[in-house]
């Protein structure tokens, strides 16, 4: 095995883009393995790290593209390099990009704009993000990595000036029907949703959209507004601009509990509010809101999704359960005695962290990379024990790898990895689709699913394999047809996360 | 009623986006039907952020 690189100097292209090609490149006779990456210093560092000696070697620049081949032989890494233009063109019908650099530049055209997406490497978005702030422009702001002392300033400084800062982090916001990052496309309506968390905010629009019912808006806040380092500063705006939507009627708010100063300030906010507000503080154990009237307090997506339906004026459609208590019963008898455990591999943070929160109220102890109690941290993130919910999509996993949202290789082989442990009884997924996701996520993952219900019953097992799907029927990717894969390919579909994840906990629990 | 603020006539006009970054999300918004211009964005000064500093405190 050979390691071949190649600078390329002042050639910017963004992340996703080159996580692309790269796929493309891994799939080229006799490469082993493709990396492109700009060369700031943090990805120079996570090469060094990944093995790519003499890397710090190339004297790369932020503007820099490197790229690296592992290949059987040098010939082959070669002949891709001096081809390497051919590969960096974008698909034609794509539309062109305007000749602008800056922001600035792009306001000289369009004086109009409302919003700036800012997802450039998180080391110079605060500095973006604080020159559309100056401009008096909102900002959706993708980033991460961009320090809470930043965060801190640039809300602050939105709130003064009657700007929105959805982020650092977000990803996800719906804003007049369009979305933003990570969305679903979902029909309008009157439910106005403030989400600290991407998939949360998701699932919680699809569900309200097959359910019967729209949304206004969805406006993600960034997963640390709550906290009382931020305190909540975007959430109040979001609070006050839908409490003043003409077209909002009732506000759901989804979030990891607030922290403990900051909740009385929400809270306060809440009963003042002149509409209904439904709240979701997912982890949360009571999350009662005493004495507060216009508030309807909620554990689960479901039951958030189904309290704003009902305050909307709307009525719940009912979706069909893949399971019944027979279905079950007859589950749980093909397990052996010995596969007990359940096995989550999420590539929703959100959706990974609710079925946490299931399995906790089952009664059972759950590790994960991003726990939900204290303590039970995994040691070893590749490495599942007993109960385990991981989440592919936190850093650890996604460091200089795509999202496990648009490319399913790394949870298919921590799938695969699970299935051939005889103590397993049940493997949890999610499949979300939406724009920017996968094509055809549930494709992606299924020929992995019935591959690892075939090594399991090798061994004389029965595994079983439940997934959730998270989408609407006006997504790209088809929601029916994404759940008839998953089923053909031998998974017990759920339309809810909360659903799967009872469905495990079921299965795991009051076992004869 | 407080004064109508740009975050209220975010949500009452029609997006008019600028996009920095990924050119998928570009693609994605103009694919919804919304108004986007795209950013051809490198990172300033190549990157080093002392020079990054100091073109920050003179411009």
């Amino acid at each position: 095995m050979i390691t071949e690189s190649a600078l390329l100097q002042n050639r910017y292209f963004d992340s996703v883009f080159l996580m692309r090609v790269a796929k493309l490149l891994n799939g080229q006779p006799g490469i082993e393995q493709a990396a492109l990456v700009m060369g700031t210093p943090k990805n120079v560092q996570i090469l060094a790290e990944a093995g790519f000696d003499g890397i710090d070697q190339l004297g790369a620049t932020s503007n820099d593209l490197v790229v690296l081949l592992r290949a059987e032989a040098v010939e082959q890494a070669r002949s891709l390099i001096d081809d390497l233009e051919k590969w960096l063109v974008r698909d034609s019908s794509r539309p062109a990009t305007h000749s602008v650099h800056s922001v600035e530049q792009a306001l000289t055209q369009k004086p109009g704009s409302n919003i700036v997406l800012i997802s450039v490497p998180g080391e110079f978005a605060a500095r973006e993000a604080r020159q559309a702030l100056d401009h008096g422009v909102n900002v959706f702001l993708f980033s991460d990595h961009v320090a809470v002392e930043d965060e801190l300033s640039l809300k602050r400084l939105a709130k003064e000036k009657g700007l929105l800062l959805m982020g650092p982090d977000c990803g996800t916001s719906i804003i007049g029907g369009v979305g933003f990052g990570f969305a679903n496309a979902v029909r309008r309506g009157q439910i106005g949703v403030i989400g600290a968390s991407g998939t949360g905010t998701q699932e919680v629009t699809s569900l309200v959209h097959r359910w019967g019912s729209g949304i206004s808006h969805a406006i993600g806040v960034g997963g640390r507004d709550l906290s009382d380092a931020i305190g909540a500063i975007s959430t109040l705006q979001a609070l006050d601009a839908l409490e003043r939507d003409p077209n909002t009627s009732v506000i759901l708010l989804v979030s990891k509990p607030p922290g403990a100063a900051t909740i009385a300030l929400v809270n306060e906010r809440i009963s003042a509010c002149s509409k209904p507000v439904v709240t979701c503080y997912l982890g949360d154990t009571d999350g009662s809101l005493p004495g507060i009237q216009n508030a309807t307090t909620t554990l689960n997506l479901d039951d958030a999704a189904t309290a704003a339906i009902r305050l909307a004026g709307g009525i719940r459609v009912d979706e069909e359960s893949p399971v019944s208590p027979d279905s079950l019963q007859r589950d749980q008898r093909k397990l052996k005695a010995s596969q007990k455990y359940v096995r989550g591999v999420f590539s929703g943070g959100t959706l990974c962290y609710q079925a946490q929160q299931v399995l906790r109220d089952a009664g059972l102890a759950v590790h994960s990379n991003e726990p939900l109690v204290k303590g039970m941290e995994l040691a070893d993130t590749s490495t599942s024990v007993e109960h385990t919910l991981v989440d592919m999509g936190a850093d650890e996993f996604t460091e200089g790898k795509p999202h496990p949202m648009i490319d399913s290789t790394q949870r298919v082989q921590r799938i695969l990895a699970e299935a051939r442990d005889p103590q397993v009884a049940v493997i949890l997924l999610d499949c979300v689709l939406g724009y920017v996701a996968a094509e055809d996520p549930g494709g992606d993952i299924a020929p992995a699913i019935a591959e690892a219900q075939r090594i399991a019953k090798q061994r004389g097992d029965t595994l079983s394999v439940a997934v959730s799907v998270c989408g609407t029927e006006l997504d790209s990717q088809g929601f029916d047809s994404q759940v008839d894969i998953l089923e053909k390919a031998g998974a017990t579909v759920f339309k809810s996360g909360f659903q799967a994840a009872r469905f495990a906990a079921a299965l795991v629990t009051g076992r004869d | 009623m407080d004064q109508e603020t740009a975050m209220d006539r975010l949500l009452a006009d029609p997006v008019e986006a600028i996009n920095l970054g990924v050119q998928d999300f570009a693609e994605n918004l103009e694919a919804q039907g919304a108004q986007v211009i795209h950013v051809n964005w490198t990172p300033p000064a190549g990157g080093d952020p002392e020079i990054i500093a100091i073109l920050d405190q003179i411009l």
